[in-house]
């Protein structure tokens, strides 16, 4: 039986709540893992090591950022779940200093709260493994955690959306019906799932990590009649400034 | 296609720090029986509800009743392999590939140069031609980074020092000193330098109209290689070479290997991974 | 060649009848795409559709599928079983399931491809080509085998080509529909193939091409077109000849699993990765170019490995032209591209 702790930062609380949303497959995961720690199931918790730390949520407060460090000191393997944990959403797609934000909401440039500029858990700790999406992909946490259990590591997805949605055959929107798509640039494993509602997609996995071609996708959309600055807003929505051109 | 066969882990053996030796018997005793191969050829190891990687068989056909495989660790699935104890099973595939055409070459002298994990499938050559006789000489340029990385050492160490009366001569190129090297270097002076692969070729006459040559290293190493032996006036049709590439069939389906231009493409898997430097002039890309 | 009339008032009853041979599927539109899927109604489809998103081979080959299944620690195979009617199929289509054919059939077999092909039948259909065809050029744009039936449409019917043993049993079972083609009939039948072949407005000298193609390996023009592309794999994912495959294991509970292949595309930057890190097509360009020379790989006994149906071009983002990067390639020169004008949301 291995050990799995889940570990909730600054969020919705909608990543947390997509593993209790496993319904029946939680029954296989509790067959694999004792939970020791899941603040949103329950208030028990127990102290010691761990096989498994799955941290949801940025590091936005000193609170969140002790909660990390003491989730990746106690754990084997340590995965990021949600854009928030590995690429910093869009908490973290605000620019400016800390100060000029207090003063812009608040009104005082006084931290009272020791409230960090918000940024994913990988700028601060060693990740073993990251599932990107708002919210990830429930079934690829499933995958993860069934391999570990098992002693392999968990794979990649080394695609873009645009090849799901052509698996499911949803009509491409950014050709068809110029509805601007960052699926070209997006990391898949979500089943393309705005594409099947005929949305386009708004790249909340993040970026894919080599091979992309912001600049190309960028071209597209002022063609369609985008300017740069709503091209810019589009990128840096979820992929913590890793799409630029 | 789609379907392995259960093999048994017989034995587990460690090479170097990175790679381990494993020795597999089908547990179906008739495939066991039947499972026949070439030196150059490889299998799918199946690791069930895993994955599948390609591998070249590292065991020679004249030892019948197991085959050998040498798997370093370098990702996921070799990592799980790495875990791997004597009893379990896994699924093998196979073999694959057209294999080095040991009949063609027979009564020639065998050059086997070898950079690295190149060893692997070249041992198979190795042991192929020492025992079956056939072959006039075989001499062995096995390049290594390090005293730890040798792989097989003690068959090689064995042949270094005692290969003549087999006919077989074995040189060894390193990069990192050792005592052990220079204690070998003081034995043998002949067959052991500091340097690269290519370093080994200074100094030797190499009967090129009677010799066929065999190359297996990392991509970097083919090139260099290639032109050491066409500077010796090696034929391109008597420089065989096995390449690599992510092989996901192993049999001229999945597309991956796919390598070459407008007028000549090959699939690594099935029309190699054995090519000779012809297939390599004509096809594009493939080293 | 056996060739029959299939008068307008008796398609309805024709195509009825063609259930007998199992789920009829043809060409439907759906948004601004075109899907083959499952007809109940023959006025569902679309039959003067230009080309489907995804090409007939999806049949053969599905986008996702489980190849093994894996039961107390050993892989169990398993096909389905149905018998499909793939009603409506171009030329192009025809053409590319026969490349398809050279290799899924080949030793050894693919038994999911080949028990699939053994349990349908391909019904092919006339049509116009628009502005993205080429067909013409690598000759795809008429089958003379790879059907059962072909049906070529007249002002008052379809005159229907026999390719196959089951497609003269189908003929024989609906002979009371069908008529012996007239005169008029044939006359009808020339006159639509000469406005076809005049249609096109796409052509590829395909003549010497293939040494062009290869001598321009490290033409300036790759960088043009790495620029461009956006790496997505659209192209691949909606060509009839594409086959390349990925396989994956996937859990259903934790104590059994699957293995699924799904189609891949030579444009994911892991496609030429090996293990120890190695990547032998490292950059977008490497990738583009290796699209291209496979596409144009020509086959002596068989021609390209491309069949002009302009899915390519249809579905990339960029606006990158097949026959266009084809041109410019194996000329050396950098030609403006315009991109394809796409309408506004």
């Amino acid at each position: 039986m291995r050990t799995l702790g889940v570990f909730e930062l600054t969020g919705c609380g909608g990543c947390a709540l997509n593993i209790i949303f496993l319904y029946n497959k939680l029954f296989d995961v509790i067959q694999l893992y004792k939970i020791k720690e899941f603040h949103m199931a329950s208030s028990y918790r127990e102290e010691g090591s761990l096989d498994v730390a799955l941290v949801s949520g940025s590091v936005s407060t000193q609170r969140d950022l002790e909660i990390l460090r003491r989730a990746r000191e106690n754990s084997r393997f340590l995965i990021a779940i949600g854009t928030c944990a590995t690429h910093g959403n869009m908490q973290s797609s605000l620019e400016g200093s800390m100060e000029e934000k207090l003063e812009r909401i608040y009104g005082t440039r006084d931290n009272y709260m020791g409230a960090l500029n918000s940024k994913p858990i990988v700028e601060y700790v060693k990740v073993d493994f990251a599932i990107p999406g708002c919210p990830y992909d429930k079934d690829e946490l499933y995958q993860a955690l069934i391999l570990l259990a098992k002693g392999v590591e968990p794979v990649y997805k080394d695609y873009p959306v645009c090849v799901e949605c052509k698996l499911n055959e949803y009509e491409c929107v950014l050709v068809k019906r110029g509805i601007p798509c960052l699926g070209p640039l997006t990391v898949g494993g979500c089943n393309a799932i705005c594409l099947r509602s005929g949305i386009g997609c708004i790249g909340c996995r993040g970026p894919l990590p080599k091979g992309v071609n912001p600049a190309g996708e960028a071209r597209i959309l002022k063609e369609l009649g985008y300017d740069d600055e709503y091209i810019r807003n589009k990128y840096k929505t979820f992929s913590g400034g890793g799409l630029k051109w | 296609m789609f379907q392995s066969f259960s093999a048994k882990v017989l034995e587990v053996r460690d090479l170097t720090p990175k790679e381990k030796l494993f020795t597999l018997r089908f547990v179906d005793p008739h495939i066991n029986e039947s499972f026949s191969y070439k030196p150059g050829q490889f299998v799918m190891v199946d690791l069930r509800g895993f994955g599948e990687f390609p591998i070249s068989i590292c065991s020679t056909p004249t030892r019948k009743g197991y085959i050998q495989l040498c798997v370093r660790r370098a990702g996921r699935l070799t990592k799980y392999m790495h875990e791997l104890r004597e009893g379990d099973i896994i699924g093998i595939r196979g073999p694959y590939g057209n294999g080095f055409p040991m009949e063609i070459m027979e009564g020639n002298k065998l050059l086997l140069v070898s950079g690295g994990l190149g060893m692997a499938p070249l041992r198979s050559v190795l042991w192929y031609a020492l025992d079956s006789g056939k072959y006039a000489e075989v001499r062995l340029f096995y390049g290594t980074r390090s005293y730890e990385d040798i792989l097989f050492r003690d068959e090689i160490f064995n042949l270094l020092q005692h290969g003549q009366y087999m006919n077989c001569y074995v040189k060894l190129s390193y990069e990192i000193d050792s005592p052990y090297f220079s204690q070998l270097e003081n034995n043998c002076p002949q067959s052991v330098c500091k340097g690269l692969v290519t370093d080994l070729f200074e100094g030797e006459k190499l009967d090129a109209e009677n010799s066929y040559a065999i190359i297996c290293g990392p991509p970097v190493m083919y090139k260099f290689v290639v032109k050491e032996l066409l500077n010796r006036n090696f034929h391109p049709g008597r420089i065989y070479m096995t390449l690599e590439r992510r092989m996901r069939c192993g049999v001229g389906k999945c597309g991956h290997c796919i390598v070459g231009t407008s007028n000549s493409i090959k699939y690594v898997c099935k029309d190699g991974p054995v090519f000779t430097y012809w297939d390599v002039l004509s096809t594009r890309g493939l080293i | 060649m056996r060739y029959s009339k299939l008068p307008k008032e008796n398609f309805e009853a024709f195509f009825k009848s063609l259930e007998k041979w199992g789920a009829v599927y043809g060409p439907v539109k759906r948004g601004r795409i075109y899907s083959f899927e499952k007809i109940k109604d023959p006025n569902e489809m679309s039959l003067n559709y230009t080309r489907t998103m995804i090409p007939p081979k999806k049949f053969f080959v599905k986008p996702r599928e489980r190849i093994l299944r894996l039961k107390d620690g050993e892989w169990v195979e398993e096909c389905d079983e149905e018998k499909k009617v793939i009603f409506g199929v171009h030329s192009c289509d025809i053409n590319a399931l026969l490349i398809l054919d050279k290799v899924y059939l080949s030793y050894p077999e693919d038994p999911l491809y080949k028990r699939r092909r053994e349990n349908s039948l391909i019904i092919g259909i006339s049509c116009m080509p628009d502005e993205l065809c080429f067909c013409k050029s690598l000759g795809t744009d008429f089958a003379m085998h790879g059907f059962d039936l072909f049906l070529h449409e007249l002002p008052d019917g379809w005159l229907v080509r026999t390719g196959s043993v089951k497609g003269h049993e189908i003929i024989w079972r609906s002979r009371e529909l069908l008529q012996e083609p007239n005169e008029a009939d044939l006359e009808n039948f020339r006159k639509f193939e000469d406005r076809r072949i005049k249609s096109f407005k796409k052509e590829l000298d395909a003549q010497g091409i293939a040494d062009l193609f290869d001598l321009a390996y490290n033409s300036d023009v790759w960088k043009k077109y790495e620029e461009l592309c956006l790496g997505c794999g659209n192209c691949n994912m909606v060509c009839p000849t594409c086959r390349c495959y990925e396989v994956c294991d996937l859990w259903t509970s934790p104590y059994e699993a699957e293995r699924v292949r799904r189609y891949d595309s030579c444009f994911m930057e892991t496609h030429g990765l090996v293990a120890g890190g190695h990547n032998f097509r490292a950059t977008r360009l490497d990738r583009f170019r290796n699209r291209y020379y496979c596409k144009s790989y020509f086959d002596p006994q068989a021609g390209f490995n491309c069949v002009g149906c302009g899915r390519c071009d249809e579905f990339c983002p960029a606006g990158i032209e097949h026959v266009k990067v084809l041109y410019e390639i194996a000329r050396g020169r950098s030609y403006n591209v315009p991109i394809l004008q796409r309408k506004s949301a």
